[in-house]
């Protein structure tokens, strides 16, 4: 192991031992400072890695400032996140998008990064943070080793939820993205994967799981399976974060299994139930699902849908323009395009 | 297959003979092979899976069956998410044994390093190896530049000025810069950016100097649109009425008029002058053509400009006359109508300039 390594690590375990804020949680709070750099700013702070090329603090920003104006520049992040991977594979802020190299923006730059997680995941196999870094690393630009990463730290790791927890969101993201539609073996495959993660948890980290696995459960039919965890998810309530979440892919799923059974009424009013959901920093941002709201449209529900739409007016901040529309569409006798609001 | 010896390209053994086929036109005993074999890759889009396999089959009797390997090129392109190793298979093969052919001009022949970023770093150091071995075959520059340019524009760039040094009255390669500059100015975040139009501009003028008369026409419609974005409404304003003087003399008389009447309005948008931006537009509506050169599909920019400016009831009139010509656009275009009239101004992208 290089020199400067075992000193990068020396003061990272210092740091974390000796009580500090959190040295690693800082350099992802470095990262995201980085996008706000000016083209000066950042230009200082390369003049200064120049002098001084361990300061992680400097380094961090300026991740965040490539990841921000990733097509001007593609190969200098590219230069910043092989440092990390070859000096400092531990410090967290490999795990975040700052440190992804996207192949079709610096394809050397990818290559070389890849070749360095190799690298490092060869020297020391079952070290389960490198395996988490890589494999984030991995998640967009290559799912295949991702997922054989996630696996390799889950043989080492078998009792923790996380690993069984990210493979089912790479299962159900590849699910999803097929181009005809739903991969049925793929969704079993991310159902299998939640289910484990469920087991695996405690109460805290169970509650979160619910959404995807009620979704994956009703999309590949098992209708009693997607009722259950529907059912659990507006028992189990508790006032976090999670909560708007719960309760509206709770109703959601409820619904599209009463329209299975022909229950239209029953269906409309798990629609609205979903609508009345309290938001939740996902909803907020990304969105309502919309899937059982078609499915009413299509058997000319309208009126309900202009009410759940209405009501995802309240909590849907960013796409305030996206509902009006689909609104005024419907209004006007048309249907919708949801796209990707359609998320089982 | 083909062989390399000392960072040379010898044709050697099967190679020369394939190269020795391709040049008689015995492998295909067909003329313009190469435009055959982009129909090919075509025509693979549409292939099922037992198709395929039975093609990959016949390539291993006959690894030169150029038609058959051009379809796998098209088939395993659309589906090269799931199966990415082997689009890139074939299209190594066509680059390492066939680099003229005319399949590595085409969409289908691109590798998305998103999928295979491997196999995308694998053609590029064969296309380098390529254009190092033979720096002046301005096809290999060609296909080279095409294979780069959807992610790697600057290299792209600099493979076709090294084929406008040696072909500096070939039209082609300024053209293509253009287009280059063109699609990063209208990449930019807020808009077009007007230094990447203004780019695109010295690109299409020299394109329209060295072109001749017919196909200086053809230019005017980027012209013009690169010159207004730029910020040259007067150059703009040149282009656009030179390209209604042109229209009655062109059969497909769609792009001029569309085009020319479009920048006009923009321009008197700018100078504040509502009731001609209004006439333009529907002026633009009323070529009863499709604009079918550039886009294929009317062009919404100045619809979007009035409708900030809350000139409704024109862009409803530019939307029911585009109706009579773009019959693929129906269903978006009572979309439109439907949303102007509520008062909403539709998300046109792409499709403004």
């Amino acid at each position: 192991m290089p020199v400067h390594r075992l000193f990068l690590f020396g003061a990272l375990a210092a740091l974390l031992w000796f009580g500090s804020p959190g040295l690693t949680e800082d350099l992802r709070e470095e990262a995201l400072k980085g996008w706000d750099l000016t083209a000066a700013e950042a230009a200082e702070l390369e003049r200064g890695l120049a002098a001084d090329p361990e300061d992680l603090n400097a380094r961090a920003q300026l991740l965040g400032y490539y990841f921000r104006h990733h097509r001007t520049d593609p190969s200098r992040k590219a230069g910043h996140v092989l440092w990390f991977i070859r000096n400092a594979p531990e410090a967290e802020v490999l795990e975040g998008p700052e440190a992804q190299i996207m192949p079709v923006l610096d394809p050397e730059g990818f290559a070389a990064a890849k070749q360095a997680w190799l690298e490092q995941i060869g020297n020391e196999p079952r070290n389960v943070t490198l395996l988490r870094h890589a494999a984030s690393f991995f998640t967009l630009s290559d799912e295949t080793r991702s997922a054989e990463l996630l696996e390799r730290a889950e043989d080492v790791e078998p009792t923790s939820a996380e690993w069984a927890r990210e493979l089912g969101h790479i299962h159900w993201r590849e699910a999803r993205q097929f181009p005809e539609g739903w991969d049925t073996a793929l969704a079993e495959r991310a159902l299998a994967d939640f289910e484990r993660a469920h087991a695996l948890s405690d109460a805290s980290g169970r509650g979160p799981l619910l959404p995807e696995l009620g979704m994956a459960a009703f999309v590949v039919g098992d209708l009693d399976k997607a009722r259950m965890y529907a059912e659990a998810m507006l028992a189990d309530s508790p006032d976090d974060w999670n909560r708007g979440n719960r309760v509206h892919y709770g109703n959601l799923v409820l619904g599209r299994i009463a329209l299975a059974d022909g229950d239209l009424r029953g269906a409309g009013q798990y629609l609205l139930a979903a609508g009345r959901t309290p938001g939740s920093p996902q909803l907020n941002s990304f969105g309502p699902d919309m899937a059982l709201a078609r499915d009413l449209l299509e058997r000319g529900e309208t009126q309900t849908v202009l009410r759940y739409l209405a009501l995802c007016l309240e909590f849907w901040e960013m796409g305030q323009d996206s509902l009006k529309n689909w609104i005024a569409l419907i209004e006007g006798g048309r249907t919708p395009d949801f796209g990707r609001h359609l998320r089982f | 297959m083909a062989g390399v010896s000392g960072g040379r390209l010898v044709p050697s053994g099967c190679a020369f003979l394939l190269a020795f086929a391709l040049a008689t036109g015995i492998v295909t005993a067909a003329p313009a092979w190469p435009q055959d074999l982009r129909q090919e890759a075509a025509k693979g889009r549409s292939l099922s899976a037992a198709e395929a396999a039975t093609l990959e089959a016949r390539l291993l009797d006959n690894p030169q069956d150029l038609r058959a390997r051009a379809q796998l090129v098209g088939y395993y392109h659309t589906g090269r998410r799931a199966n990415p190793r082997r689009h890139t298979e074939h299209v190594l093969w066509f680059i390492r044994n066939a680099p003229e052919s005319e399949v590595l001009d085409s969409g289908p022949a691109r590798i998305t390093p998103m999928f295979d970023a491997d196999g995308y770093l694998e053609a590029k150091r064969t296309w380098q190896r390529l254009v190092r071995e033979e720096p002046e075959n301005v096809t290999i520059l060609r296909h080279a530049a095409g294979f780069h340019a959807p992610s790697e524009t600057a290299l792209a760039a600099a493979l076709l000025r090294q084929a406008e040094d040696l072909e500096p009255s070939n039209p082609d390669w300024a053209l293509e810069l253009a287009g280059l500059e063109w699609r990063e100015a209208r990449r930019f975040p807020e808009g077009r950016d007007p230094a990447g139009a203004a780019r695109a501009l010295v690109h299409f003028e020299r394109a329209y100097d060295l072109s001749g008369a017919v196909d200086r026409v053809d230019l005017l419609p980027d012209l013009a649109l690169a010159a207004f974005a730029s910020g040259e409404p007067d150059k703009a304003r040149v282009h656009a009425l030179a390209m209604l003087e042109a229209a009655p003399d062109r059969r497909d008389r769609g792009d001029p008029l569309h085009y020319g009447n479009l920048v006009l309005g923009h321009i008197a948008l700018g100078a504040n002058d509502l009731e001609e931006a209004r006439a333009r537009l529907l002026a633009a509506g009323r070529t009863g053509r499709l604009p079918i050169e550039r886009s294929g599909a009317p062009d919404m920019s100045l619809a979007k400009a009035l409708l900030q400016r809350g000139e409704s009831g024109a862009v409803l009139e530019y939307l029911e006359l585009c109706l009579d010509f773009w019959v693929e656009g129906e269903e978006r275009l009572r979309d439109w109508i439907v949303l102007v009239e509520a008062g909403l101004v539709p998300d046109f992208r792409p499709l403004e300039f």
